[in-house]
């Protein structure tokens, strides 16, 4: 900084920091898949934090085609002072719901990722997977404590829907990693929640309430990274190859596994039947011949269904697109 | 449950921007909302929608119009009934209703707009910028705009009492930042008990045209004469003219209720403007909407290790309230303004301001001012970026020197490049 300040030698960014400890405001990055887990995770942790009298701001950003929200800022204050917005400046620990989540994704759209990684290599690491914290590999260099629950296999014993959502399961992790919040105010919390049904709201409290006591946890750890934050972010900014397929893509989407393939010699219909029934009106039929736009299905499965011959069949997505 | 300092005991949520109208609109008892669905405004008409299925309100109806133009459209024909509307639409959405916004002001009907701000494309962004609002500034409407979720609920009541007062009859907007700033993130809501509100706001009693608008002669209403020659004793140059001066009367009315309305229920979010440390500041930051929480947190800060630096949020850009905004910051050096908008309208009508009130007045200083066009679509600008905008005004004022009046901050330097679709993905 050009240091124009009217006191010498005072640090801004040092202000801030001494700020951050004033108002005992803790901040962490979240990571999930954008599918909306993570998301409403965060909206119980939020509520559950409200309810405690503590002052909280949730900044989300969406990822890249509106699916949800796969950066989350989580800020939990003493006082009403709580900086807003994704960007972190003083983080206390990453929440990951995925493992993969904490490595560089090439996304399309500018997340700013490297950043958030690389601000927070101190603090909490908390990661949803299998893997017992001594097998964490971690991208940069990291201090503090290693924290794992291994969230999928909560999740599956007791509700086991495809993929598996679990944002409140990993909360759980998060109460007894951080030990900022008790689960008995979180069970609260989850209960509340209205967008869940009754059922879902109750299958889920127990998720998160294994997940606390699963926890396994490594404390005062120093690993070095895989990666220098250079490496990170250049990684990061990798434009993928395939212009609307990434992986991310595949790990995000919950549609879209499965697109229709047509087999024209089984075809006896003039026109396409099945292209009557498509949503979208990704499925047409142009120039005497059958045409889809994979750019727009959605892989709803309708046009298979419809069509009386059986002719299109629904393939895993990654096989269809390699004739695109 | 918490008690304020009135005695007033209600509820305290956590809630999103979004979820904060919503529940505005049901403290309100407002009857009719109106919305075009869009990212991000579809979360306040569907959490209204879910206070009607789970019967906890039955006298809202709830309208999505097949576009903003006429969701705006069938707002007019509500209003025109003297019943309480809220219409919800955002973005490219605003200036699909631009033409019935001119009609709502001209008629002087009390309708109101709650806006999550989103970008205007291309490039395509799911990111906010305050554009879509201020490009309606001159419409005659009033606009707010609010920090936080408290902010929204507050501002709702307030405005419905403002707009709704026979002196006044003018439209208003109510916006705030969409996705991350404040539409789609929880934070802690205080919401009043439903009668403590009714004795605040009652139910809508505007002057309403003595028009029978459920029986309409349709033979007079197509009249071409009646189009062309307007009503008898009617003409546009006076309704600009009584819409204008209403705007102006609104300044103490828009005060008045806000020490009302803080003396009802706590709040603080009332007023014109709100300043924090600006009495003896150097340096001032003006901004609206979200960043001014942020520019509060470095300001504080700063203020514990002895800057003198402070701040200003806007909390209603029409009517501009130039005296109040002139007053706060007439003793300060410099004045920096954060806009989040691509014509800089905080720095442009703060430049007039200043002329208006100091130097035609003769005053014996003038701070001086530079602008900062920030976070256009949703780019960062986090508390470290404030900071150096801070940094660089006390590098101003130290040396005396402006290098460049109105600048973007922060860019990366990428160069525009023709061949490319700005459309993107």
């Amino acid at each position: 900084m050009a240091q124009g300040l009217s006191i010498e030698g005072l640090s801004i960014e040092e202000a801030i920091r001494t700020h951050f400890e004033r108002n005992r405001i803790h901040e962490f990055p979240i990571f999930g898949y954008a599918r909306q887990g993570a998301r409403t995770g965060v909206e119980v942790l939020a509520r559950a934090f409200t309810m405690e009298g503590k002052h909280v701001y949730v900044g989300a950003k969406l990822a890249a085609r509106s699916r949800g929200n796969n950066e989350i800022a989580l800020r939990i204050s003493d006082t009403e002072e709580v900086p807003r917005g994704v960007a972190v400046t003083y983080p206390n620990g990453i929440l990951a719901i995925h493992e993969d989540l904490l490595w560089p994704i090439p996304v399309f759209r500018d997340m700013d990722r490297a950043e958030i990684v690389g601000r927070s290599t101190r603090g909490v690491l908390m990661i949803c997977t299998a893997k017992a914290p001594d097998d964490i590999e971690v991208p940069l260099d990291f201090e503090g404590t290693i924290a794992t629950v291994d969230a999928d296999a909560i999740f599956n014993e007791r509700i086991g829907t495809e993929p598996a959502a679990t944002g409140i399961t990993a909360i759980g992790l998060f109460a007894a990693a951080t030990n900022l919040i008790h689960p008995e105010v979180l069970k609260e919390a989850i209960l509340q929640h209205e967008r869940l049904g009754k059922r879902a709201r109750e299958l889920n409290v127990a998720c998160m309430m294994e997940a606390y006591d699963k926890t396994r946890m490594l404390r005062d750890v120093k690993r070095k990274g895989k990666l220098t934050l250079e490496e990170f972010a250049a990684k990061e900014s990798q434009r993928p190859k395939n212009d609307w397929f990434t992986r991310e893509d595949l790990l995000a989407q919950t549609w879209r596994r499965k697109l229709p393939t047509c087999d024209t010699k089984k075809c006896v219909c003039i026109e396409c039947l099945a292209a009557y029934s498509c949503g979208i009106g990704a499925l047409s039929w142009k120039d005497e011949q059958f045409y889809m736009d994979y750019d727009f299905c959605k892989g709803c499965g309708t046009c298979a269904e419809e069509c009386p011959e059986g002719a299109i069949t629904m393939e895993p997505a990654d096989k269809v697109l390699v004739h695109v | 449950m918490k008690a304020v300092e009135t005695g007033v005991t209600g509820t305290v949520m956590s809630l999103t921007g979004n979820e904060a109208a919503a529940w505005a609109l049901r403290r309100a008892r407002v009857n009719v909302g109106v919305s075009f669905p869009m990212g991000p405004n579809a979360e306040v008409m569907e959490t209204a929608q879910r206070f009607i299925d789970r019967g906890e309100i039955d006298n809202l109806q709830i309208i999505f119009g097949e576009n903003e133009k006429a969701a705006q459209s069938i707002q007019i024909g509500v209003c025109r009934t003297g019943v309480r509307s809220m219409i919800c639409i955002n973005s490219e959405g605003i200036l699909w209703a631009a033409p019935e916004m001119n009609y709502a002001a001209n008629s002087r009907l009390p309708l109101l707009m709650v806006t999550p701000s989103r970008s205007l494309e291309p490039p395509s962004t799911v990111g906010c910028d305050h554009d879509d609002v201020v490009t309606q500034r001159d419409k005659g409407w009033l606009i707010f705009y609010c920090e936080d979720s408290q902010d929204v609920f507050d501002t709702v009541l307030q405005v419905y009492k403002v707009i709704e007062d026979s002196s006044i009859m003018l439209p208003a907007i109510v916006g705030y930042d969409g996705y991350e700033g404040t539409s789609h993130a929880p934070m802690r809501v205080f919401v009043p008990p439903q009668e403590a509100v009714d004795s605040f706001l009652p139910p809508p009693n505007f002057i309403k045209p003595e028009k029978d608008y459920f029986n309409v002669d349709w033979q007079e209403r197509i009249s071409h004469l009646r189009r062309q020659h307007g009503l008898p004793n009617q003409n546009l140059m006076e309704v600009a003219h009584h819409q204008k001066r209403a705007e102006v009367n609104a300044v103490s009315l828009i005060e008045n209720v806000g020490k009302e309305y803080s003396e009802a229920f706590g709040s603080k979010h009332t007023g014109l403007i709100a300043t924090h440390h600006c009495e003896d500041a150097e340096v001032i930051l003006v901004s609206m909407g979200v960043i001014y929480p942020d520019t509060k947190f470095v300001v504080n800060a700063l203020r514990a290790q002895g800057v003198k630096v402070g701040c200003l949020k806007l909390r209603a850009l029409r009517p501009f309230p130039g005296r109040a905004v002139s007053e706060a910051v007439r003793n300060a050096k410099l004045v920096i303004t954060l806009d989040r908008n691509r014509v800089a309208a905080i720095y442009d009508e703060m430049k007039s301001a200043l002329y208006t009130h100091l130097v035609n007045r003769r005053a014996a200083f003038v701070p001086m001012i530079i602008g900062k066009v920030v976070s256009m679509g949703g780019a960062t600008f986090a508390l470290r970026h404030i900071g150096h905008v801070v940094d660089e005004g006390f590098e101003v004022v130290r040396s005396g020197k402006i290098e460049k009046d109105l600048s973007w901050y922060p860019i990366k330097g990428i160069e525009f490049d023709p061949s490319r679709d700005t459309i993107g993905e």
